[in-house]
């Protein structure tokens, strides 16, 4: 076995990308549709297609890199609504090309490599973030960069590796509100990871060491949702914010049904589907010691996800554990690097990595709280199509171009179905600000959801005009009626 | 008769000589015998080093030793006429000057017959030469003595006669005030025709320059703070050092009015890990200070000290100072302590061993710096953290990129052909050292970074802060200015890295401490009244811009400054960083002050009282102790 032989980065890139982009493919011919990339995608389109660029006009309910990591996509033609997916794709390519990389830094041979790689893409983890379109994909490659920084603390311990976790967690923050879940639970365990003597010495000063980058971006939102909505707490009030997390689907949840505000027992069961999913832990626990290495940092990875999904449980956060608990794939592979397992060793790692695996598929498969049934359901065979009435608006708003009126955090789809934005007046715009201080709108064409669907009753043109949908306003005809929504033109 | 100077041994050995005389003892013989086989060096320079015979009392038995007369230069002083302006250097280094003329023979006084002495003395005056002993004090002392003027001159107008173009004895050029001038007429004329685009313009250039000044800064602090940069000398290597292989150092340590801190500085110096006899200490004083004149005299030092008394003239600076001591230095190797310094004992064997390691055009290795006295109040913590993140971080990150670096103001060590070469310090400059760092990277001389540690006393006034901001300000605009002369002789002469560096570097620090407090108030406005009326001038992008500015530039520095203490485990001080806008508006404060000065009393040096700190000398050493053991060997 040659440790140095190389798999040639490209090509690795290029066929994961083409695996995953193969699946991806599959699971939308299935009808498989993630709500948070239409959501990320259709505010894209909103904010490229209005008259001025602003970036506030992205809102402050979602972090924004997940968008703006999309821009470059929005400019190139026909990729449409699947720009998200590829993002995901590629994101997930990408790490574990990184991945291998350093796999190779600690000695494992081109063929350990190649199937330890295999085995991750084959993780419901990792294949959920590289085909789900969502977050996700980003947020592995930060858990793994996350975790690459805690060993760096443990061997290094140089100044980089604390400006490393503080900057991790902080860009977490930019792509996923979980990263504040983490870090939470990163506190009390910083007590192993962080060197005794500094703790001991000046424990808030490490905090703020590791903290602050995190601390400035949340304060940093606060004041852009302050200067620009004039109400800092707005991004977590706002019932469709993604800070609130499922706040607001609590009672559908079965897991916030049932653990929803609780901490302790969240965080046991965290504890059980990260064994779970990952038995290999003990494994790499069990090398460190016989190794003499340090244990710790096998022990963090096990806690580090269980006590953020207690937090966000009792937070309302928390959709399923498993929401939480896909990232610990990263960790697992930022583990890998540490251990030098060869020969020998391989067996029982290949074979607890494949024990997890069916493990991790059993539990997205069978698991009550698995907010994955969509995307597992796609997986095995097609789905009936989702969000027809939206698409259809869409389709015939492309058509019939007039500006109209729309409240987009109801109608992200109708806006991805469009094409763009353009002509739209959305609730970042002046037109739509005057409609809605109106009484009597003076605007070519509004567009209203059934005010009885769950998206219908909290749209704000509804809200403001609650008669509008039943019984249209003066002035108006409606012109379009079909699937839930319908559409108002103006009579000149 | 003719006679040509040759050393001849007449009487026994010198050692043997002072005992008889009851001058030494055999024990310290004894020990001065040990020391000489390990350090290399003459007995006699060991025993004056040690302080053990009275510089007089040794010469004189020299004198014995050789069969010579000696000569006290005081009672009988050389012939003015026969000293040569152009050999003066020579004189002070090899301790030997033109003493009388008796005929056509030349007496020389001597207090080191070495083989070189003779020879110089032979290649200037011919054979027909003889000489007495003389003490070497009495040497310094009538150079200083008979060519004060010459010595004062060349110290003072040295530069600005060979190099004109870096001395900083005019703020302004032409070309600069004419280029002002231009750039405020057409800002003016903008601004009265385009008001509201030239604001945006105005407005998105400042926001574009912090963004970059930021970017270099987090670039900087990310390339320091791996922990392989940091180790550049080793103790093995140190300890693998041979005595007899050490060149001789000479130490600069320029005062002005600080009797009080004689004591602690001279007893810094005895404890460095260099033997004795090699160092080359110069005390440098002002010829008008008789209380630390006399506070010197007071103290008896031993023969390692000398000296220099500056004549007073103007400008009245420390580099104009160092200048005028550098003419008596004899070491291979120069460095400058300032008074209240406290350098790890084995900083000049690391510098020594840092110079062997490096590349042959190392004209400089800089010592970190840091305080003492962080702990004493906030100025000094928050001084503590701006230096360390300056030292620790900073200029270890612009070595490793090969970024000018602008030279701290004590600690820096210099081979002394190079430094006398670029004709040493600006006396113009009241940051000389900066300056020189510029003046050495652009003749292709490369400046180092050491890993050894001087530890000051931190300002711990606001006054008295203020005073020294404002001239390390002052000198940061006078040493731009300087450069910036001809912008593309310093682009041919450092490449895109360099200058860019020296832009954001210096010039970066300048522009953004005179802006901050405009950004702070136009923010502060804005805050107090919501006012609307700004946003014409803060269209998207230059509201994005400034906003990324001030919340994540300004968070970044901040945490940078919290890290910055780091290396040195004052993990204590790291809270204190979240009160950095208010150290960066006394910053602001000092940096109007250094502007004002610029235009009305550029050359003035503000003068940092120390001796003042309320940590009393047990709780200094204690925390000096204290930061060793951790500063990471």
């Amino acid at each position: 076995m040659n440790p140095s032989a190389r798999i040639h980065p490209y090509l690795l890139f290029a066929t994961l990308t083409l695996g995953f982009g193969v699946v991806t493919t599959w699971l939308l011919h299935n009808n498989f549709v993630n709500d948070a990339a239409i959501v990320n995608w259709a505010s894209l389109a909103a904010i490229f297609d209005a008259k001025t660029l602003r970036l506030e006009n992205l809102g402050f309910a979602h972090p924004h890199g997940p968008m703006l990591i999309l821009a470059p996509l929005h400019f190139i033609h026909g990729i449409g609504a699947a720009a998200p997916y590829i993002v995901s794709v590629m994101a997930v390519a990408f790490l574990m090309t990184l991945w291998n990389r350093h796999l190779r830094q600690g000695d494992y041979s081109a063929a350990q490599r190649a199937l330890l790689v295999v085995l991750m893409a084959a993780h419901p983890a990792l294949l959920w973030g590289a085909t789900g379109g969502g977050r996700e994909a980003i947020s592995l490659l930060m858990f793994y960069l996350l975790y690459r920084s805690c060993l760096r603390m443990v061997y290094e311990k140089d100044m980089r590796s604390f400006i490393a976790l503080g900057m991790v967690l902080a860009a977490f923050f930019y792509f996923d509100v979980i990263s504040i879940f983490l870090f939470l639970a990163l506190l009390p365990l910083l007590l192993v990871l962080v060197p005794s003597s500094m703790m001991r010495e000046a424990p808030f000063s490490v905090y703020i060491m590791i903290g602050m980058p995190l601390l400035i971006a949340l304060g940093s939102w606060i004041y852009f949702n302050w200067i620009f909505y004039g109400e800092p707490l707005a991004f977590i009030n706002y019932y469709a914010s993604g800070f609130a997390g499922a706040r607001i689907e609590a009672e559908t949840l079965p897991w916030l049904r049932e653990f929803g505000g609780q901490f302790a027992l969240p965080t046991l069961l965290g504890a059980c589907y990260v064994l779970l999913g990952y038995p290999v832990l003990l494994f790499l626990m069990l090398r460190s010691y016989k190794e003499g290495r340090q244990l710790r940092i096998s022990l963090v990875l096990m806690l580090h996800p269980a006590l953020a999904i207690g937090f966000a449980t009792w937070a309302y956060y928390l959709a399923s554990p498993l929401q939480l608990s896909v990232l610990i794939a990263a960790g697992v592979m930022a583990e890998l690097n540490r251990i030098r397992c060869h020969g020998r060793c391989m067996v029982p790692l290949v074979m607890l990595l494949g024990v997890g695996i069916f493990s991790s598929w059993l539990l997205v498969l069978h698991d009550d709280y698995s907010h994955l049934q969509p995307w597992t359901a796609a997986l095995q065979h097609q789905q009936p199509a989702a969000h027809l009435g939206d698409k259809a608006l869409g389709h015939w708003l492309a058509e019939h171009r007039e500006p109209t009126l729309l409240d987009l955090h109801s109608a992200h789809q109708v806006v991805t179905a469009r094409g763009d934005a353009v002509g739209l007046l959305l609730p970042f715009t002046p037109e739509y600000r005057l409609a809605m201080r109106s009484d009597r709108p003076a605007i070519p064409q509004i567009a209203v959801p059934n005010p009885d669907t769950p998206a219908g009753v909290r749209d704000a043109i509804n809200v403001r005009f609650p008669q509008l949908y039943e019984s249209g306003l003066s002035g108006y005809q409606r012109v379009y009626d079909e699937d839930g929504w319908r559409v108002y033109r103006r009579v000149h | 008769m003719v006679m040509h100077a040759t050393v001849q041994v007449v009487q026994g050995k010198i050692g043997d000589l002072l005992v008889a005389r009851g001058l030494l003892n055999d024990e310290q013989l004894s020990e001065a015998l040990t020391l000489q086989r390990r350090w290399g060096t003459r007995l006699g320079d060991i025993i004056l080093a040690k302080g053990w015979v009275r510089a007089p009392d040794l010469y004189r038995t020299l004198a014995t030793h050789l069969n010579k007369p000696f000569v006290d230069l005081h009672k009988k002083p050389p012939e003015p006429s026969l000293m040569e302006s152009d050999d003066l250097i020579r004189y002070t280094e090899l301790l030997v000057l033109p003493w009388r003329k008796e005929g056509d023979k030349v007496i020389l006084a001597i207090a080191d017959p070495s083989m070189e002495a003779l020879e110089f003395a032979t290649a200037r005056f011919g054979n027909n030469t003889d000489y007495v002993i003389t003490s070497k004090f009495d040497i310094i002392w009538q150079v200083q003595h008979n060519a004060k003027s010459y010595l004062n001159n060349t110290a003072r107008f040295a530069l600005a006669e060979r190099e004109p173009e870096y001395s900083a004895n005019h703020v302004f050029t032409t070309m600069q005030l004419a280029g002002v001038y231009l750039l405020l007429s057409v800002m003016l004329l903008a601004l009265t025709l385009w008001p509201v685009d030239t604001l945006v313009v105005i407005n998105l250039l400042i926001a574009l320059f912090l963004i970059v000044n930021f970017g270099m800064r987090a670039m900087l602090g990310w390339v320091a703070a791996d922990a392989h940069i940091d180790v550049k000398v080793n103790d093995d290597e140190v300890a693998a050092l041979s005595d007899t292989d050490l060149p001789t150092y000479t130490v600069l340590v320029p005062m002005y009015k600080e009797p009080e801190v004689l004591p602690i500085i001279t007893e810094s110096l005895r404890q460095l890990d260099y033997p004795l006899s090699k160092l080359d200490i110069k005390l440098i004083l002002e010829d008008d200070d008789a209380e630390t004149i006399a506070s010197a005299k007071r103290l008896g030092l031993e023969g390692i000290f000398e000296i220099i008394r500056v004549p007073p003239s103007l400008p009245r600076t420390k580099p104009k100072a160092c200048n005028y001591a550098l003419q008596f230095a004899r070491g291979e190797y120069v460095t400058i302590y300032d008074a209240e310094d406290r350098p790890e004992a084995d900083q000049l064997k690391k510098a020594v061993v840092a110079f062997r390691k490096a590349s042959p055009n190392t004209a400089v290795i800089q010592a970190r710096l840091n305080y003492f006295n962080a702990e004493e109040n906030w100025l000094t913590r928050m001084f503590t953290l701006e230096y360390s993140l300056w030292f620790d971080f900073y200029l270890p990150a612009l070595d490793a990129l090969n970024i000018p670096i602008p030279l701290g103001g004590t600690s820096n060590h210099f081979k002394m052909h190079v430094l006398r070469d670029v004709q040493a310090w600006d006396p113009y400059n009241v940051t000389e050292d900066a300056d020189l760092g510029v003046r050495f990277t652009q003749r292709n001389y490369h400046v180092g970074v050491v890993n050894s540690t001087t530890y000051e006393e931190a300002t711990s006034r606001v006054g008295s802060w203020i005073r020294q901001r404002s001239r390390w300000l002052k000198g940061y605009m006078q040493t731009y200015l300087v450069h910036m002369r001809s912008p593309l002789r310093l682009y041919k002469k450092l490449g895109h890295v360099g200058f860019w560096g020296f832009q954001f570097f210096i010039g970066g620090t300048i522009v953004s401490v005179l802006l901050a407090p405009w950004l702070f108030v136009m923010f502060g406005f804005w805050l107090v009244t919501r006012t609307h009326d700004l946003d014409l001038i803060f269209p998207p992008l230059v509201l994005y811009v400034s906003l990324f500015n001030l919340l994540l530039g300004n968070g970044f520095l901040i945490y940078l400054s919290s890290l910055s203490v780091f290396k040195r485990h004052l993990y204590r001080l790291i809270p204190y960083a979240l009160s950095n806008p208010i150290y960066w508006l006394l910053m602001s404060w000092a940096a109007y002050k250094a502007l004002w000065q610029l235009v009305h009393n550029p050359f003035y040096w503000e003068k940092t009282q120390h001796g003042v700190t309320r940590f009393n000398h047990e709780e200094s050493a204690k925390s000096e102790a204290a930061l060793r053991q951790v500063a990471g060997k």
